[in-house]
């Protein structure tokens, strides 16, 4: 019997509920297609295993973070009908239902409702989590091979775990709308109108104007201090308040925001006096007090939302654009020598020397020969299959890169640093760079010859230093680079070993500075002096670098398969024995490309989905509020239709109220994100110049369909209430 | 093709009538005769003619109304009484366009209002009438002065115009001390004023009163129908009101009964005071409720 109550009640509430069931649907099907991810990597054949393993973690974790917000949205949604119909639940009990009885029908309901929601959205999200496998595929820049529909049961067991969680928050929040409220509130819920608190219009319009203010004041001391990335407490405090002043601003804002817009069109006599202005301005500033909190944690989200999908998506596209000059060899290794103070501490740890008579570890003298260094690595060390790394094998061409440390032996201070440069051409250090740290560490130093011959091997003309000529090397984009180009074209003097430099290019050669392959720019600055000054300041080695590209005939896949295989690494040794240095980061063309494919891939991915749920529930908020706002009007609308207005007139009025709801919120984050991410995008340009390109423009397009629907949605649901509410009296 | 609702010469639009526009010059109360009901002149403000409305399919069919037949003239304070379901509230959203006729003809101003289009009917309602329900219907969110703006910026009637309009119409009725208070700040009787003063502000060919004093004290209904006079007196708006207190139909110049859909009989006041009108009314009411005088 009850049973058939609720489903009765389900399907005349069919419009409260339709609200409540579109986002609960909508938010199941995300919940359920973003964690196949690690299905939809799996099919898409994307070759790092690692890949789907972390992404489904992370996914799994950002799930439940994002199904709290949208239980919030949940419970939000479902006081929307409750409001709505405390008076029939009023009646039953005046029937003489019981109160058990009265909270069993609407847990019911609620259950009907979820249960609908979840096949709903299961169906949805089995749809869409079939098309997003092509959409992860081109994500990662891979092909299909072998595609079939899927079914993930834990991503249906997480999906339903989430569900029933938002339930039973919800039905919580309902039965004690039911257990607390007395019959006589309930049964005269419908009649209670809202208070309308108004507020003077001057008040509000000052908060407005503080709000405003506070704002501003953010945006400049943002601009000015940055971001703190050194994590120093002044600098978090500085930032925590800027945080605080915006939240607080954007808050006054909008409680301020309709007695402004009020005020000000109230100034403008023929505007206000005029239709059914005042009437929008009014309903706009009697709403006021319900929706100006939402608006301002909406402009937030909104803010979040932007910032993190295009930040992240213009990560991946600036490492997309930047791969190719990254790679410029089929393979690259490294070899990192340890420094005076590094032997020092090695040495006098006897668990890393073994004790008497065990390693030895030393400065280098000069860079070893890396190529004949790789000869001592094994290949299948510890089977009966074990040999010789075997480099030589499939190496056609090579070169060597040899740099040094422009700290002299001996000698306390750098020849030549960054920090000295910044004050020669009076420029700020790079955003992210401290100064404390910059100050004792100097350019990587490199032979004119050594330089000349890389130049060679890329197919560039050599450059000529002569006797007192240099040039600098960089590949870390615009940060570093603006620097860097402003003292080799303002021709700065350098003084190093008693002799003065003048430059012999006037900007830094990016395509020409990378030694390694790599997904970032490695390379942040490298000063090339002539041979005879590098042999006179007596520096130790740094780095060298072996690029290498495959011998003709070698199959590619092959020789990337070789170097691929688990080997154990060999000492690095001078004549004399001693170690001096350590294997760095090695890295074929082909896993830099899968590395760069698959970050790209991730940052997109999750991107979308939290910038995607969070518009989403914002939308839905808005919605709601909307909805409800609409229907707690209409009978201010069906006076106005009564008075003779035309529908036309009322759905014009309804259509500018929802507008300034929608359109506000957005105007609001966007101006928070652009100068939000006018900060980031300097932070990221230290890994090597962002381009805020096309990727907005997708991002911007995924927007507007999912807030722009939302909006739509609410216009037309907006206007059916106002004409039922119109069409109610005329039938009387 | 939609018309534009927004006409630059609406006020000319009501045009056929007489009486000057509101309430710029309101007439002296020593010229016009306190009581006189104005006879029907040429053309009668309202004119209805042989209506008929039924309600429900073939086989369960109500009348409303069977055959009503009256008119009303220019100036006239007519009132309509009957039970509940005598059809009095179906003859009022008949007459103001809300409902439409089943057969017959409703004339306002001489223009047959049974047939026409929706969105002619819009502009004809913000034009022709004005409207008193019994519970003030006033949009809460907006002040007295807004409320009673609101049917002249509909029409969009330029600003300041609308504002010397709203203020001289709340001077008259004594409610220019509530003008920038919001409904919920007024008393029931001060909200139905400002009812009043927004349905005569545009100066309307024809003002619907349903139940007006159905929700105030007495004190209060005295008031509000004080008002009414003053409306009718000063203005010579032309008034119907529907209601089924004897007491607030003794202020009219004449009173139509209805009973099952039909008129059954008419009242004028005549000369008499309003006292000896109410004992008349009292009488035809007592005859009326055969059934029990409670009735009405």
């Amino acid at each position: 019997m009850l049973c058939k109550l609720a489903l009765g009640n389900v399907r005349r509430a069919g419009r409260d509920y339709l609200v409540y069931l579109l986002t609960l649907t909508l938010a199941v099907t995300v919940f359920y297609a973003f964690n196949t991810i690690s299905i939809q990597v799996d099919l898409a054949d994307i070759a790092s295993e690692g890949l789907a393993t972390s992404l489904g973690g992370i996914i799994s974790g950002l799930t439940v973070f994002l199904a709290i917000v949208m239980g919030f949205l949940m419970v939000y949604a479902n006081n929307f009908i409750m409001k709505r119909r405390k008076k029939e639940f009023g009646l039953y009990q005046v029937l003489g239902m019981s109160r058990g009885q009265v909270a069993r029908v609407m847990a019911l309901e609620t259950f009907i409702v979820s249960a609908a929601a979840l096949v709903l959205g299961i169906v949805l999200g089995l749809a869409l989590s079939w098309l997003m496998t092509f959409f992860t595929a081109s994500l990662f820049k891979t092909q299909i091979a072998d595609f079939h529909f899927f079914f993930s049961i834990s991503a249906l067991f997480i999906t339903v775990v989430c569900l029933l969680a938002i339930f039973a928050v919800t039905l919580v929040f309902n039965l004690r709308v039911v257990a607390r409220a007395r019959v006589i509130d309930l049964m005269s819920a419908g009649r209670q109108n809202e208070a309308i608190r108004t507020r003077n219009p001057w008040v509000a319009a000052a908060v407005f104007l503080v709000g405003l203010a506070a704002i501003v004041v953010a945006y400049v001391r943002l601009l000015n201090d940055g971001l703190p990335y050194d994590g120093s407490p002044e600098g978090m405090q500085k930032f925590l308040i800027t945080t605080v002043t915006v939240v607080i601003g954007t808050i006054l804002f909008f409680f301020g925001l309709s007695g402004f817009l009020l005020k000000a069109l109230q100034a403008a006599r023929g505007l206000y006096w005029r239709g059914l202005n005042m009437v929008t301005m009014r309903q706009l500033a009697a709403k006021v007090n319900t929706v100006s909190f939402s608006m301002a944690m909406i402009a937030m989200l909104l803010f979040l939302a932007i910032t993190s999908v295009t930040a992240g998506m213009s990560l991946a596209d600036v490492m997309n654009t930047s791969v190719e000059r990254g790679t410029p060899v089929d393979y690259t290794t490294v070899v990192v020598y340890y420094s005076g103070s590094t032997v020092d501490e090695l040495n006098a740890d006897p668990t890393v020397t073994g004790g008497e008579g065990g390693v030895v570890f030393a400065e280098a003298e000069e860079p070893v020969d890396v190529m004949e260094m790789s000869r001592r690595q094994t290949v299948n060390a510890g089977t009966d299959d074990a040999q010789p790394f075997d480099l030589a094998s499939i190496a056609g061409s090579s070169i060597q890169v040899d740099l040094f440390e422009s700290t002299p032996r001996g000698a306390d201070m750098p020849v030549v640093n960054l920090l000295d440069l910044c004050e020669e051409v009076d420029e700020e250090l790079p955003q992210g760079i401290d100064e404390t740290g910059v100050s004792g560490l100097g350019l990587t130093v490199m032979r004119e010859s050594n330089y000349n011959e890389y130049l060679r091997f890329r197919g560039m003309d050599p450059i000529v230093l002569g006797e007192d000529g240099y040039t600098i090397l960089s590949d870390m984009g615009e940060s570093v680079n603006r620097i860097y180009d402003k003292v080799l074209g303002e021709g700065v003097e350098l003084t190093i070993g008693g002799r003065v430099l003048y430059p012999v290019q006037d900007r830094v050669n990016e395509d020409a500075s990378t030694f390694v392959n790599a997904m970032f720019g490695m390379n942040s600055g490298t000063i090339v002096l002539p041979d005879s000054l590098v042999d006179q300041l007596d520096l130790p080695p740094y780095q060298s670098y072996l690029m290498l590209n495959y011998a003709d005939g070698v199959n590619p896949d092959d020789a990337d398969a070789y170097i691929g295989e688990y080997r154990e690494y060999g000492d690095i040794t001078d004549t004399a024995g001693n170690l001096v240095g350590a294997w760095g980061v090695e890295a074929t063309r082909t896993s830099t490309y899968e590395s760069v494919d698959s970050m790209n891939g991730l940052i997109s991915y999750l991107a979308i989905y939290i910038g995607f749920v969070l518009v989403v529930a914002c939308a839905a908020i808005l919605t709601i509020q909307q909805l409800s706002g609409v229907s707690d009007a209409s009978k201010n609308y069906r006076i106005l239709a009564e008075l003779g207005t035309s529908d036309r007139e009322i759905s014009h009025s309804v259509l500018v109220q929802q507008t300034i709801f929608f359109v506000f919120p957005v105007v609001v984050g966007v101006a928070h994100s652009i100068v939000a991410l006018s900060i980031i995008i300097d932070l990221v340009e230290v890994f090597g110049g962002l381009t805020i390109g096309g990727t907005v423009g997708f991002t911007t397009l995924i927007f507007l369909i999912a807030y722009g629907g939302y909006f739509c949605v609410t216009y037309l649901m907006s206007k059916g209430i106002v004409r039922d509410a119109i069409r109610t009296r005329h039938a009387q | 093709m939609r018309k534009q609702t927004v006409q630059a010469d609406h006020i000319d639009a009501t045009a056929p009538r007489v009486h000057m526009t509101l309430p710029t010059t309101p007439r002296g109360g020593a010229e016009a005769p306190r009581h006189a009901a104005p006879a029907a002149t040429a053309q009668p403000v309202l004119d209805v003619r042989h209506v008929e409305k039924v309600y429900g399919a073939r086989n369960n069919v109500t009348r409303a109304l069977a055959d009503v037949s009256f008119t009303v003239a220019r100036g006239e304070f007519v009132g309509i009484m009957g039970a509940s379901g005598s059809g009095k509230s179906t003859l009022l959203n008949c007459i103001s366009t809300i409902d439409a006729v089943t057969s017959g003809n409703v004339l306002v101003g001489g223009v047959d209002v049974t047939g026409m289009k929706s969105s002619k009917l819009t502009k004809f309602r913000r034009e022709q009438l004005g409207f008193i329900f019994q519970d003030s219907n006033l949009l809460d969110t907006l002040t007295a002065r807004e409320n009673i703006a609101l049917p002249l910026t509909i029409s969009r009637v330029p600003a300041a115009e609308v504002l010397r309009r709203v203020e001289a119409t709340a001077q008259r009725l004594s409610i220019a001390e509530v003008l920038d208070k919001y409904p919920y700040q007024m008393s029931g009787g001060q909200q139905q004023r400002v009812a009043a003063a927004r349905a005569l502000v545009t100066d309307p060919a024809i003002i619907m009163a349903d139940e007006p004093t159905g929700a105030l004290d007495s004190k209060n209904a005295r008031l509000l129908l004080e008002c009414f006079e003053t409306m009718n007196h000063d203005y010579q708006a032309t008034v119907l009101m529907v209601t089924h207190d004897s007491f607030a139909a003794s202020y009219t110049h004449r009173v139509l009964f209805i009973r099952d859909g039909r008129i059954f009989t008419e009242l004028r006041r005549g000369s008499s005071t309003r006292q000896a009108f109410f004992e008349r009314i009292m009488e035809v009411v007592a005859m009326m409720g055969g059934e029990g005088s409670d009735a009405l």
